[in-house]
């Protein structure tokens, strides 16, 4: 372990369009733009529009940065301090908390970090853990080997994430009609980035 | 009663005709000159050559007769040579080692209590006779103060000898007794005085004493230098944070002394015009990572007991003898290291400490709070910088390996870090000097009570000699108590001052002549005895006291000078020798 851990870590340059708490939780804007005089890759990032663990989000560092400044943030491969929203109770190592909408804090139940160290005064150290597989609802009924829309539910099964997996398709080992719109089902990501249904209905 | 006779005589000369031989001081031999009955050989290369007048009598053991002395007449006899004393068996000891290597504060490298290197000038000595394998010596006489600085590169032991004695007033002495004695140049007994004295010789030169002063090596003073962030500007000059022409680029507020923008990784912030790329470097390299010592008008560096360094008298100075300057390159260069000094546990020795950086930084863990919240004196022990660092000692700027800096936030459980120049201080030693004149200070000792002539100085310099100043911070940095080696250092001025004093003192020289052999014992003052027997005058004893007769072939310093112009003329050729093995090694491979 490095004796200086903030200076060790992989930092991404990034530049906000509005102003963001030390270790609020963002997600890409507009993309990762090489600066044209440098080639440094600096990340266009913006607060959360949908709660999702199913983005590729970004942690800021421990200093506020202001709209359009630059700021230093990681992607949460290590474990790394977050926001959370105490009003999601406080967090305890192993639970999964994700990115909520139109907040720079993490809430509880939504896949995308791991807890690794209890909350404490609205901070806690996470760990990005990588999302395989998520619960939800068909939104209609589903046709063999036919794409259809899965409502994502947060973990715990409490309610809609209010984010959908629009193309996925059942396995091949379903029969058709299996799937009616309502049911439980469980998805997972293949390795070509194609969701399916494994488990159905429930 | 029958008249008394000389007689001289040496192993394995069958009859000496006649003789004189001058005894001297230091560790070249006398040579004994002897007019012999002449005969075939010399039966003894060594021997005893003995005086003898009536029951008096003195002798040298171990004499050595100079082969190449040797002159024959027509029938190829010899009929005169000469005879080395004993001290021809010290002209090839080698020695070796460094001592008293000398450190800032004026102590020395080496307090290791097995291998000191702290040596006092009879220890030195010592290591000398040792290496010389000289068993019967004196070295009572030797002064305990000093501590020479003994550089020995495998040269003559003798020499070496001699150069301590020198350096510490004192003469190699080979008395009569056969025994080896250092002692006080210039000090010793009177001659005696008798019916037996031929001739007296006295001349006195009296002379006008000037003030005497021994000036050390300059004045080693610790401080606590405020540290200032700077960085490089784009034509090359080094500048505070807020003044440097990409300051408002790079969001640097020096009103707030903070960043607007976070500078970390690759100061991204620099990517709006074409000549950021150039900017970016510079900043990347020097932006949080130059820290420079302040010193100006505004913010003067007080030097703790400036004002108290012996009989130059600073103006201006403050009720507790330090003094502010108020100009940087009066400091500079900076030393690396301490006046204070520790001991190495792993070099085993007592070394100066290295210049240390402490104050307000961020550790850069997930800690937001700075390692201390105010900077003082007592924060030097718990906010000491540990990671890499280097001193630009010429420009006083220390160079950081990582950006060091501060959180501005001042709760005392922040939430955030807000990045700003840390608030540092680099502990070091540095030469400081005189206001006005770049002339850095050193320490003056002058004789006390001096009543002669004003405009007369004779003023020595004495380079091994290293005051070293130090002091106690208040918490507000004002100099509580001041730490130094001056007492040592003093007594050290005036023993060199005492030597120095004698040489103006009128010496009154003395040559005494005496009928037969005078057992008079040589000592610092009494140079030179001279035996001598001719078949005119017999037997008669030359003694001089504070001077050497005219008629020797080279006085006390002239053999002196000689002594080290053969050892380094040892070392050159030595080295001129191993340039050209080296060489045909070199030529034989090809």
């Amino acid at each position: 372990m490095s004796q200086y851990p903030l200076l060790d870590r992989t930092w991404i340059p990034f530049r906000p369009n509005a102003e963001v708490p030390a270790y609020g939780v963002m997600e890409l804007n507009t993309g990762i733009v090489p600066d044209s005089y440098s080639g440094i890759a600096v990340a266009a990032t913006k607060q959360a529009t949908v709660t999702s663990g199913l983005k590729t989000l970004f942690i800021n560092g421990p200093e506020l940065v202001a709209s359009g400044k630059h700021g230093r943030c990681t992607l949460g491969w290590e474990p790394v301090l977050a926001l959370y929203d105490a009003n999601d109770g406080t967090p305890a190592v192993g639970e999964q908390w994700g990115v909520k909408a139109s907040s720079w804090k993490l809430g509880v139940g939504i896949p995308g970090f791991e807890v690794v160290e209890t909350g404490d005064g609205g901070i806690v150290r996470v760990v990005k853990s990588t999302v395989r597989h998520c619960w939800g609802k068909a939104d209609a009924n589903c046709a063999y080997n036919a794409n259809c829309t899965v409502s994502v539910w947060k973990d715990d099964r409490s309610g809609d994430s209010g984010n959908n997996l629009t193309t996925v398709i059942p396995s091949p080992t379903m029969e058709s009609g299996q799937v009616d719109s309502g049911d439980w089902v469980r998805c997972w990501k293949r390795a070509d980035g194609q969701w399916e249904m494994d488990l159905a209905p429930c | 009663m029958a008249e008394l006779q000389g007689i001289v005589t040496f192993t394995g000369v069958n009859q000496v005709v006649e003789c004189s031989f001058d005894l001297t001081h230091g560790t070249t031999p006398s040579v004994a000159t002897l007019t012999i009955v002449p005969q075939a050989q010399i039966l003894s290369v060594t021997g005893t050559l003995r005086f003898q007048f009536g029951s008096l009598w003195v002798q040298f053991p171990d004499c050595k007769v100079d082969t190449g002395s040797f002159e024959r007449n027509d029938s190829n006899e010899i009929w005169r040579l000469s005879i080395f004393d004993r001290r021809w068996r010290w002209a090839d000891s080698l020695i070796w080692g460094h001592y008293n290597v000398p450190i800032d504060s004026g102590y020395y490298r080496g307090h290791d209590t097995n291998y000191p290197s702290e040596k006092t000038p009879g220890q030195l000595a010592e290591k000398c006779f040792l290496a010389m394998n000289e068993t019967t010596y004196d070295r009572s006489n030797m002064p305990s103060n000093p501590r020479p600085e003994a550089e020995w590169d495998y040269q003559s032991a003798a020499s070496a000898l001699s150069d301590l004695c020198d350096k510490v007033g004192c003469r190699v002495v080979l008395d009569i007794d056969n025994k080896v004695y250092i002692r006080r140049a210039g000090v010793g007994a009177q001659l005696p005085d008798g019916n037996d004295v031929l001739s007296r010789s006295m001349t006195s030169t009296p002379n006008i004493m000037p003030r005497l002063a021994i000036v050390t090596d300059k004045i080693r003073y610790q401080m606590d230098l405020l540290l200032e962030a700077v960085g490089e500007d784009t034509d090359g000059s080094v500048k505070p944070l807020g003044d440097l022409s990409y300051a408002a680029e790079m969001g640097y507020n020096a009103t707030t002394q903070r960043f607007a923008e976070i500078p970390f990784p690759y100061w991204a912030c620099f990517n709006d015009a074409a000549t950021s790329e150039a900017k970016r470097k510079l900043a990347d390299n020097t932006v949080l990572r130059w820290y420079r010592v302040k010193c100006a008008k505004t913010s003067p560096v007080v030097v703790p007991g400036f004002c108290e360094q012996g009989a130059v008298a600073v103006a201006g100075g403050g009720a507790d003898g330090s003094f502010s300057i108020t100009d940087r390159e009066w400091l500079l260069p900076l030393s690396r290291e301490q006046v204070q000094t520790e001991y190495d546990q792993d070099e085993k020795q007592w070394k100066n400490k290295d210049a240390a950086v402490y104050g307000v930084w961020f550790e850069n863990k997930d800690v937001r709070t700075n390692i201390v919240s105010t900077l003082t004196p007592s924060a030097y022990t718990t906010s000491r910088y540990k990671d890499s660092f280097s001193i630009d000692t010429e420009h006083g700027i220390v160079h950081f390996g990582q950006p060091v800096f501060r959180n501005m936030e001042t709760a005392a459980a922040p939430t955030q870090l807000t990045i700003g120049p840390a608030l540092l201080r680099l502990r070091t030693a540095c030469c400081v000097c005189y206001p006005g004149e770049r002339t850095q200070a050193r320490y003056v000792r002058a004789i006390k009570n001096y009543t002669g002539d004003p405009t007369a100085l004779h003023c020595v310099r004495h380079d091994e000699i290293t005051p070293g100043v130090y002091c106690n911070y208040s918490s507000s940095y004002a100099v509580q108590r001041l730490y130094s080696n001056f007492a040592w250092m003093q007594k050290t001025c005036d023993y060199f001052l005492d030597s120095l004093k004698k040489q103006y003192e009128d010496p009154k020289p003395q040559v005494y002549r005496y009928m037969g052999l005078k057992q008079v014992r040589l000592d610092g003052a009494i140079q030179q005895v001279t035996y001598s027997m001719d078949q005119g005058s017999g037997m008669t004893t030359t003694v001089t006291r504070n001077c050497e007769t005219m008629d020797r072939p080279l006085s006390y310093n002239e053999r002196l000078r000689v002594e080290r112009s053969r050892s380094i003329q040892d070392i050159a050729d030595a080295q001129k020798a191993g340039s050209q093995k080296r060489q045909r090694k070199r030529e034989g491979r090809q």
